[in-house]
């Protein structure tokens, strides 16, 4: 993290080719603030293959692909995000204040996404690594073809979860409508509470974790 | 041999009248290169040669992927390969590289920077079937190549891939989503009557939508160069040349009768071999592949010249004629007045 102030952008006039430039040009562990409400914001792919340590604060509502296979960064999002936020993701940190729209974190082999919000259907999908957390209720086929990684969801979800999925862990609290007959409810052990509260505690929430489900895929180890 | 070829067989070229050289922009011989625009750069990617190799890797040619690796570059010829393949090569050798992502997968940052051409794959690699992702199923592929294109830096020309005989509506969506190439592959072994009429489909509609130099690289298992050279002409950019390098590849790498083994030397004339401390070169040479990468171009370039096209762009489907009906029902060739009165 930067201990210096932000530097504060109007991108206004700015393209998303030269928004992107004006980024990679920074030092790491600067921080930036853009403006919110400017169309290129809203444009998909939006700081994608960024590999900067750079906090990033994003006042406004991003479009789909937000931070496509990136790196390092940490971004805030202060709006909603569009669909596959954190696509192909390898590490850093994304959190949306909003909701996310579907496929959240699709094929994200590491890092951190975060939605304050609700997200909409096949959240986590294909997920290979990163760790996801949604706050609010998910949509339909949550951890789509899941492969690694952890799907955290605070407030239920919706049907199908874990279709297909081969991989990783799920942690759910509250309702689950239905669930794929290749996913097992699993016990709550000593390392999936530590796991969970340190993720938990990556959102400012104290817990031991100890009224979620877990479910894994059947054969998958523990 | 499968329909599709035997149809390629079918269609044979118009020549021109002897009425002297062709005007040609670089002087004597026509042009057989192209360039490739990228769209949202002032950059164009020059494809050097109208083949590639999509297939081969050195897995399966072993010793034979340093020299294959030199020959390609040499000829610039580009190969489809992951960076990983091509890490031990000299950086002298390293051919123009082409890389790709099946859409259920995890995009890669190194293959998508370092790619000299990079495309999507609507294949779903898990369960072997050509399909688009869920996340992009609703018209959204335009918001991914524009993600991928700004991974890549902005200067690599991002494409998707295909598989010929696919639906019109999935062309019409690449030409939507300003595709810089559309890579098409057959879906089986065998290259049908389908695949064939599919490839002129999609320049149809790549021209209708004012597209007509839209890169198709296709990827077939034709059996000779000339099949190859009449994909060109058919609408094709660009075409694999892995099974007609494969048997080239075998014939090279058998041992040649002629050649003295160090073990057979020893035994010959023991004293000689040990003083001189002889060993077998190291060094491998593909002089099948080598006369046969050479030849093909020479052979595209007299092509043009008998058919009276300056460049690739003016070598069309006008080129050709069909000497069969189902030919030209399949491809759209016309056959000649005298042609229909000849059995067939």
């Amino acid at each position: 993290m930067s201990s210096d102030a932000p530097i504060r952008w109007n991108c206004s006039d700015w393209t998303p080719a030269e928004l992107a430039k004006r980024l990679r040009e920074l030092d790491s562990d600067a921080a930036v603030e853009l403006a919110g409400h400017v169309p290129q914001i809203g444009q998909a792919g939006l700081f994608s293959g960024l590999s900067q340590r750079l906090t990033i604060e994003v006042s406004g509502d991003v479009g789909d692909f937000l931070f496509f296979v990136g790196a390092e960064a940490s971004i805030d999002v202060r709006g909603n995000a569009g669909d596959c936020v954190g696509h192909s993701m390898r590490s850093g940190r994304v959190t949306v204040a909003g909701n996310a729209a579907r496929s959240l974190a699709t094929c994200a082999t590491g890092g951190f996404v975060a939605v304050l919000g609700q997200a909409a259907e096949r959240c986590g999908e294909r997920l290979s690594g990163a760790d996801v957390f949604v706050r609010s209720r998910v949509g339909a086929m949550a951890g789509y073809a899941m492969r690694g990684g952890t799907l955290v969801l605070g407030n239920g979800c919706g049907e199908k979860l874990g279709q297909e999925m081969t991989g990783g862990v799920i942690y759910v609290r509250g309702e689950v409508a239905s669930k794929a007959t290749n996913l097992r409810a699993d016990r709550m052990k000593a390392a999936d509470s530590l796991r969970l509260s340190l993720l938990l505690a990556e959102v400012g929430i104290k817990s031991s974790g100890s009224d979620f489900q877990v479910f894994r895929a059947r054969g998958a180890a523990a | 041999m499968s329909l599709g070829l035997e149809l390629l067989d079918e269609l044979d070229y118009l020549q021109t009248p002897l009425i002297g050289s062709v005007k040609t922009s670089s002087g004597m011989t026509a042009s057989i290169e192209q360039n490739m625009p990228i769209s949202g750069s002032s950059r164009t990617f020059t494809l050097r040669s109208p083949y590639f190799v999509r297939t081969l890797g050195p897995v399966d040619l072993g010793v034979a992927w340093d020299p294959l690796c030199r020959l390609l570059r040499h000829h610039g010829i580009p190969i489809f390969s992951p960076v990983d393949a091509l890490v031990d090569i000299p950086a002298a050798s390293v051919p123009a590289r082409w890389s790709g992502r099946a859409w259920d997968e995890p995009f890669d940052f190194d293959e998508l920077s370092t790619a000299d051409l990079f495309e999507i794959a609507c294949h779903d690699s898990a369960r072997r079937q050509w399909k688009w992702p869920s996340e992009i199923a609703s018209d959204r592929i335009d918001g991914l190549l524009r993600s991928v294109r700004e991974t890549s830096g902005g200067d690599t020309p991002i494409g998707v891939s295909l598989p010929l005989g696919c639906h019109v509506d999935d062309i019409q969506r690449c030409l939507s989503a300003d595709v810089d190439f559309i890579s098409l592959s057959c879906r089986f072994a065998k290259f049908e009557a389908s695949d064939l009429h599919s490839l002129v489909q999609c320049r149809a509609l790549a021209t209708k939508r004012n597209r007509s130099r839209l890169p198709l690289l296709v990827t077939a298992p034709i059996a000779d160069i000339e099949q190859a050279h009449k994909l060109l002409a058919l609408g094709a950019s660009a075409v694999s040349l892995d099974c007609i390098l494969r048997p080239a590849i075998a014939q090279d790498m058998q041992p040649n009768e002629n050649e003295v083994s160090t073990d057979e030397l020893r035994r010959m004339l023991p004293s000689i071999a040990s003083s001189l401390n002889w060993s077998a070169p190291q060094r491998f040479e593909l002089s099948q592949v080598e006369k046969l990468l050479a030849q093909a171009p020479r052979s595209l370039g007299e092509r043009l010249t008998s058919v009276g096209a300056s460049d690739l762009a003016s070598f069309t489907w006008e080129c050709l004629r069909s000497v069969s009906e189902r030919a030209q029902r399949t491809t759209g060739v016309m056959r000649l007045a005298h042609d229909h009165s000849s059995p067939t």
